[in-house]
């Protein structure tokens, strides 16, 4: 049986088949205005890419903050529920997932089975989220991708705002307009996110093992300023940015 | 849903006013339940709870810092844009520091005609009930200087029983809806609005009428997951439909607006005055009387009663009373293994993506997903 999970976000649309609870290839575009063309086109690219046409997948479930709008999907679920299976699929021992995403980080506790037992979101509020270091990454001039590898340059974390997004870039310009280094204000902000991520780890009561999934996994550095505020290791996984998608694909085999 | 209630509600304002005029009788906004409303109306006065949301909540912002609960901050936005202007007076409880803090900025800039502050006992023992008594004693006074009236024993007494047979037919709409008859609860809190708002002898053969259609509607039980509904002043309608919608249904509440004041009776065969402090002493406390073990009691009551399946806390951001009051209820439920879930609300918002999501989840999680 082929399945398919569309995960759209704020930032980014994701796509995921399986083929007999196998992965077989995944998918992520820019999301830009029009969350409906986006969930369509990551399927339609991903068929392309794989070589298939539409009426090969036998169903699809969509998550993600955009999921009513994806309109050939068989069912919408929530991201919570996709966050919990696509981590439990692809490691079954995790017991806490952070997700960081384009504009929301949330927590979740799962059981052994991997169904959902707490979770907690971030506030409306960029801090603590993907949009908070896409707009440092602007204020500094630095290709967001690169920022992990630059962190784990910094000799010390300078201190920055975990409140306010808009105060925090203007301190950002502030430390650079006092020659901070470039390194050192980047650990800072990748600090700043681990404050805000963590709170909310802390309020839901996070256990290890832990798995940390959506776009900012894939940052290095927010990764190693968790694991020191924690005092727990985090995994990640390659598939971390399509976690979402995956428990959706998952959801969509136990339709 | 039936909307005869909610379009009561909507033109109460206009009601009120047509009361004012015609029969010449005083209007009072109150703040907060804990005003004796039983005693404005044994004046003749119409007691009007100040509720809803500003079109623009701006306006008060330059009164009322922004870490201030939303509610207080579009109640002050409503009487500065003018929308309560008909009232004679204002009449405030004490309850929590925010609507104080609104009592007193609301007297400053809009300077009401008549303004009265009661400070509630916490404690319920002989002392309080005296200290309570002369703080209703004191009440009273001031009505009778601002209207020029007399206090009345026997009006009180009349008024009282008004507002019990009010609140006794509210109570069996719980009851039947519990029993099964299919009632929206937002039928439900518009019933308990319109409480709020309008006259009490215009609304008691409504709420008669409501109640025996309701008892001729089949009991079939919705099958859907039985919520309580807990929180503070809690007006977001899109959020209690999408409650329903998504599977839940709201079969009790723990608000400053429902089960919790209708639940009681004000004891008619002992001296109405006593009788009355009584009441709004004993009725189940909003977590502002700072009576945690009492509110525990209610809360557990409640899902007993009402074969609650999950709870969901809609709280009002800033709300102290009830954001203390939560980490010791969720450890209760915890460990009860009762399902709960926190929304918390921005200037009542509405359904925002991220409401909707994790309401969505809440029920998800219920379904096992």
């Amino acid at each position: 049986m082929n399945v398919a999970g569309i995960d759209i976000g704020s930032i980014t649309a994701k796509a995921a088949f399986l083929t007999d609870g196998k992965i077989l290839g995944t998918r992520v575009t820019f999301t830009g205005y029009n969350p409906e063309q986006a969930g369509k086109k990551v399927f339609e690219d991903l068929l392309a890419e794989l070589s298939m046409d539409a009426a090969s997948i036998d169903r699809v479930v969509s998550t993600g903050y955009g999921r009513n709008s994806v309109k050939f999907a068989d069912k919408a679920i929530t991201e919570i529920i996709c966050h919990g299976v696509g981590a439990h699929y692809l490691s079954p021992h995790v017991r806490s997932i952070i997700d960081v995403g384009g504009q929301d980080s949330k927590v979740i506790v799962v059981g052994t089975d991997g169904k959902v037992k707490d979770f907690v979101m971030n506030d409306k509020c960029a801090a603590g989220t993907g949009r908070f270091l896409e707009v440092m990454a602007r204020a500094l001039k630095v290709d967001l991708d690169n920022f992990g590898a630059i962190s784990l340059k910094a000799d010390k974390s300078l201190k920055i705002s975990s409140i306010c997004t808009v105060f925090a870039e203007s301190e950002v310009i502030s430390l650079i307009s006092k020659g901070e280094s470039r390194e050192d204000i980047i650990a800072g902000i990748h600090e700043s996110v681990a404050s805000r991520v963590s709170t909310l780890a802390n309020r839901v009561g996070v256990s290890d093992p832990i798995m940390m999934t959506g776009g900012v996994a894939k940052n290095i550095g927010v990764v190693k300023a968790l694991e020191k505020k924690l005092g727990m290791s985090i995994e990640v996984s390659e598939f971390a940015q399509v976690n979402g998608a995956i428990g959706a694909a998952v959801m969509a085999m136990r339709l | 849903m039936s909307t005869k209630f909610k379009d009561l509600y909507d033109r109460h304002i206009e009601m009120i006013q047509e009361e004012q005029r015609k029969n010449e009788r005083l209007a009072i906004g109150t703040l907060c339940s804990y005003v004796p409303v039983e005693i404005l109306h044994a004046f003749n006065i119409l007691p009007v709870r100040l509720w809803g949301q500003s079109e623009d909540i701006s306006q008060a912002d330059a009164l009322l810092q922004i870490y201030i609960c939303p509610p207080a901050r579009h109640i002050m936005a409503l009487g500065l844009a003018g929308h309560y202007d008909f009232l004679d007076g204002i009449v405030h409880s004490y309850t929590c520091d925010a609507t104080c803090g609104l009592f007193n900025i609301w007297c400053r800039n809009l300077k009401p005609k008549f303004s009265f502050l009661l400070s509630p006992p916490y404690i319920d023992i002989d002392e309080a009930i005296e200290y309570s008594l002369a703080e209703h004693r004191g009440f009273i006074t001031a009505l009778e200087n601002f209207t020029k009236k007399r206090f009345s024993v026997d009006r009180l007494r009349r008024s009282i029983n008004l507002y019990n047979e009010a609140r006794a037919y509210i109570k069996e709409i719980y009851d039947v809806k519990h029993r099964g008859a299919p009632v929206s609860y937002l039928d439900i809190y518009y019933i308990n609005l319109c409480l709020q708002v309008l006259p009490v002898e215009m609304l008691i053969s409504l709420y008669q009428d409501y109640l025996l259609a309701a008892k001729e509607m089949v009991s079939k039980g919705s099958g859907k997951y039985r919520i309580l509904l807990s929180g503070s002043v809690i007006s977001d309608v899109d959020i209690m439909g999408l409650i329903e919608q998504r599977g839940g249904d709201i079969v009790v509440d723990d608000t400053c607006l429902g089960f919790r004041l209708v639940q009681d009776r004000i004891n008619e065969d002992e001296d109405p005055l006593t009788a009355l402090v009584k009441y709004y002493l004993r009725r189940p406390p909003c977590s502002s009387r700072a009576d945690f073990p009492a509110r525990k009691n209610h809360v557990l009551e409640m899902i007993s009663l009402f074969d609650v399946d999950a709870v969901i806390f809609m709280h009002q951001k800033f709300c102290d009373p009830h954001l203390s009051d939560h980490p010791f209820l969720k450890k209760v439920l915890d460990e009860k293994g009762i399902p709960q879930m926190q929304l918390e609300l921005e200037e009542e918002e509405g359904l925002t993506g991220q409401v909707q999501t994790r309401l969505e989840s809440f029920f998800e999680i219920l379904e096992g997903k």
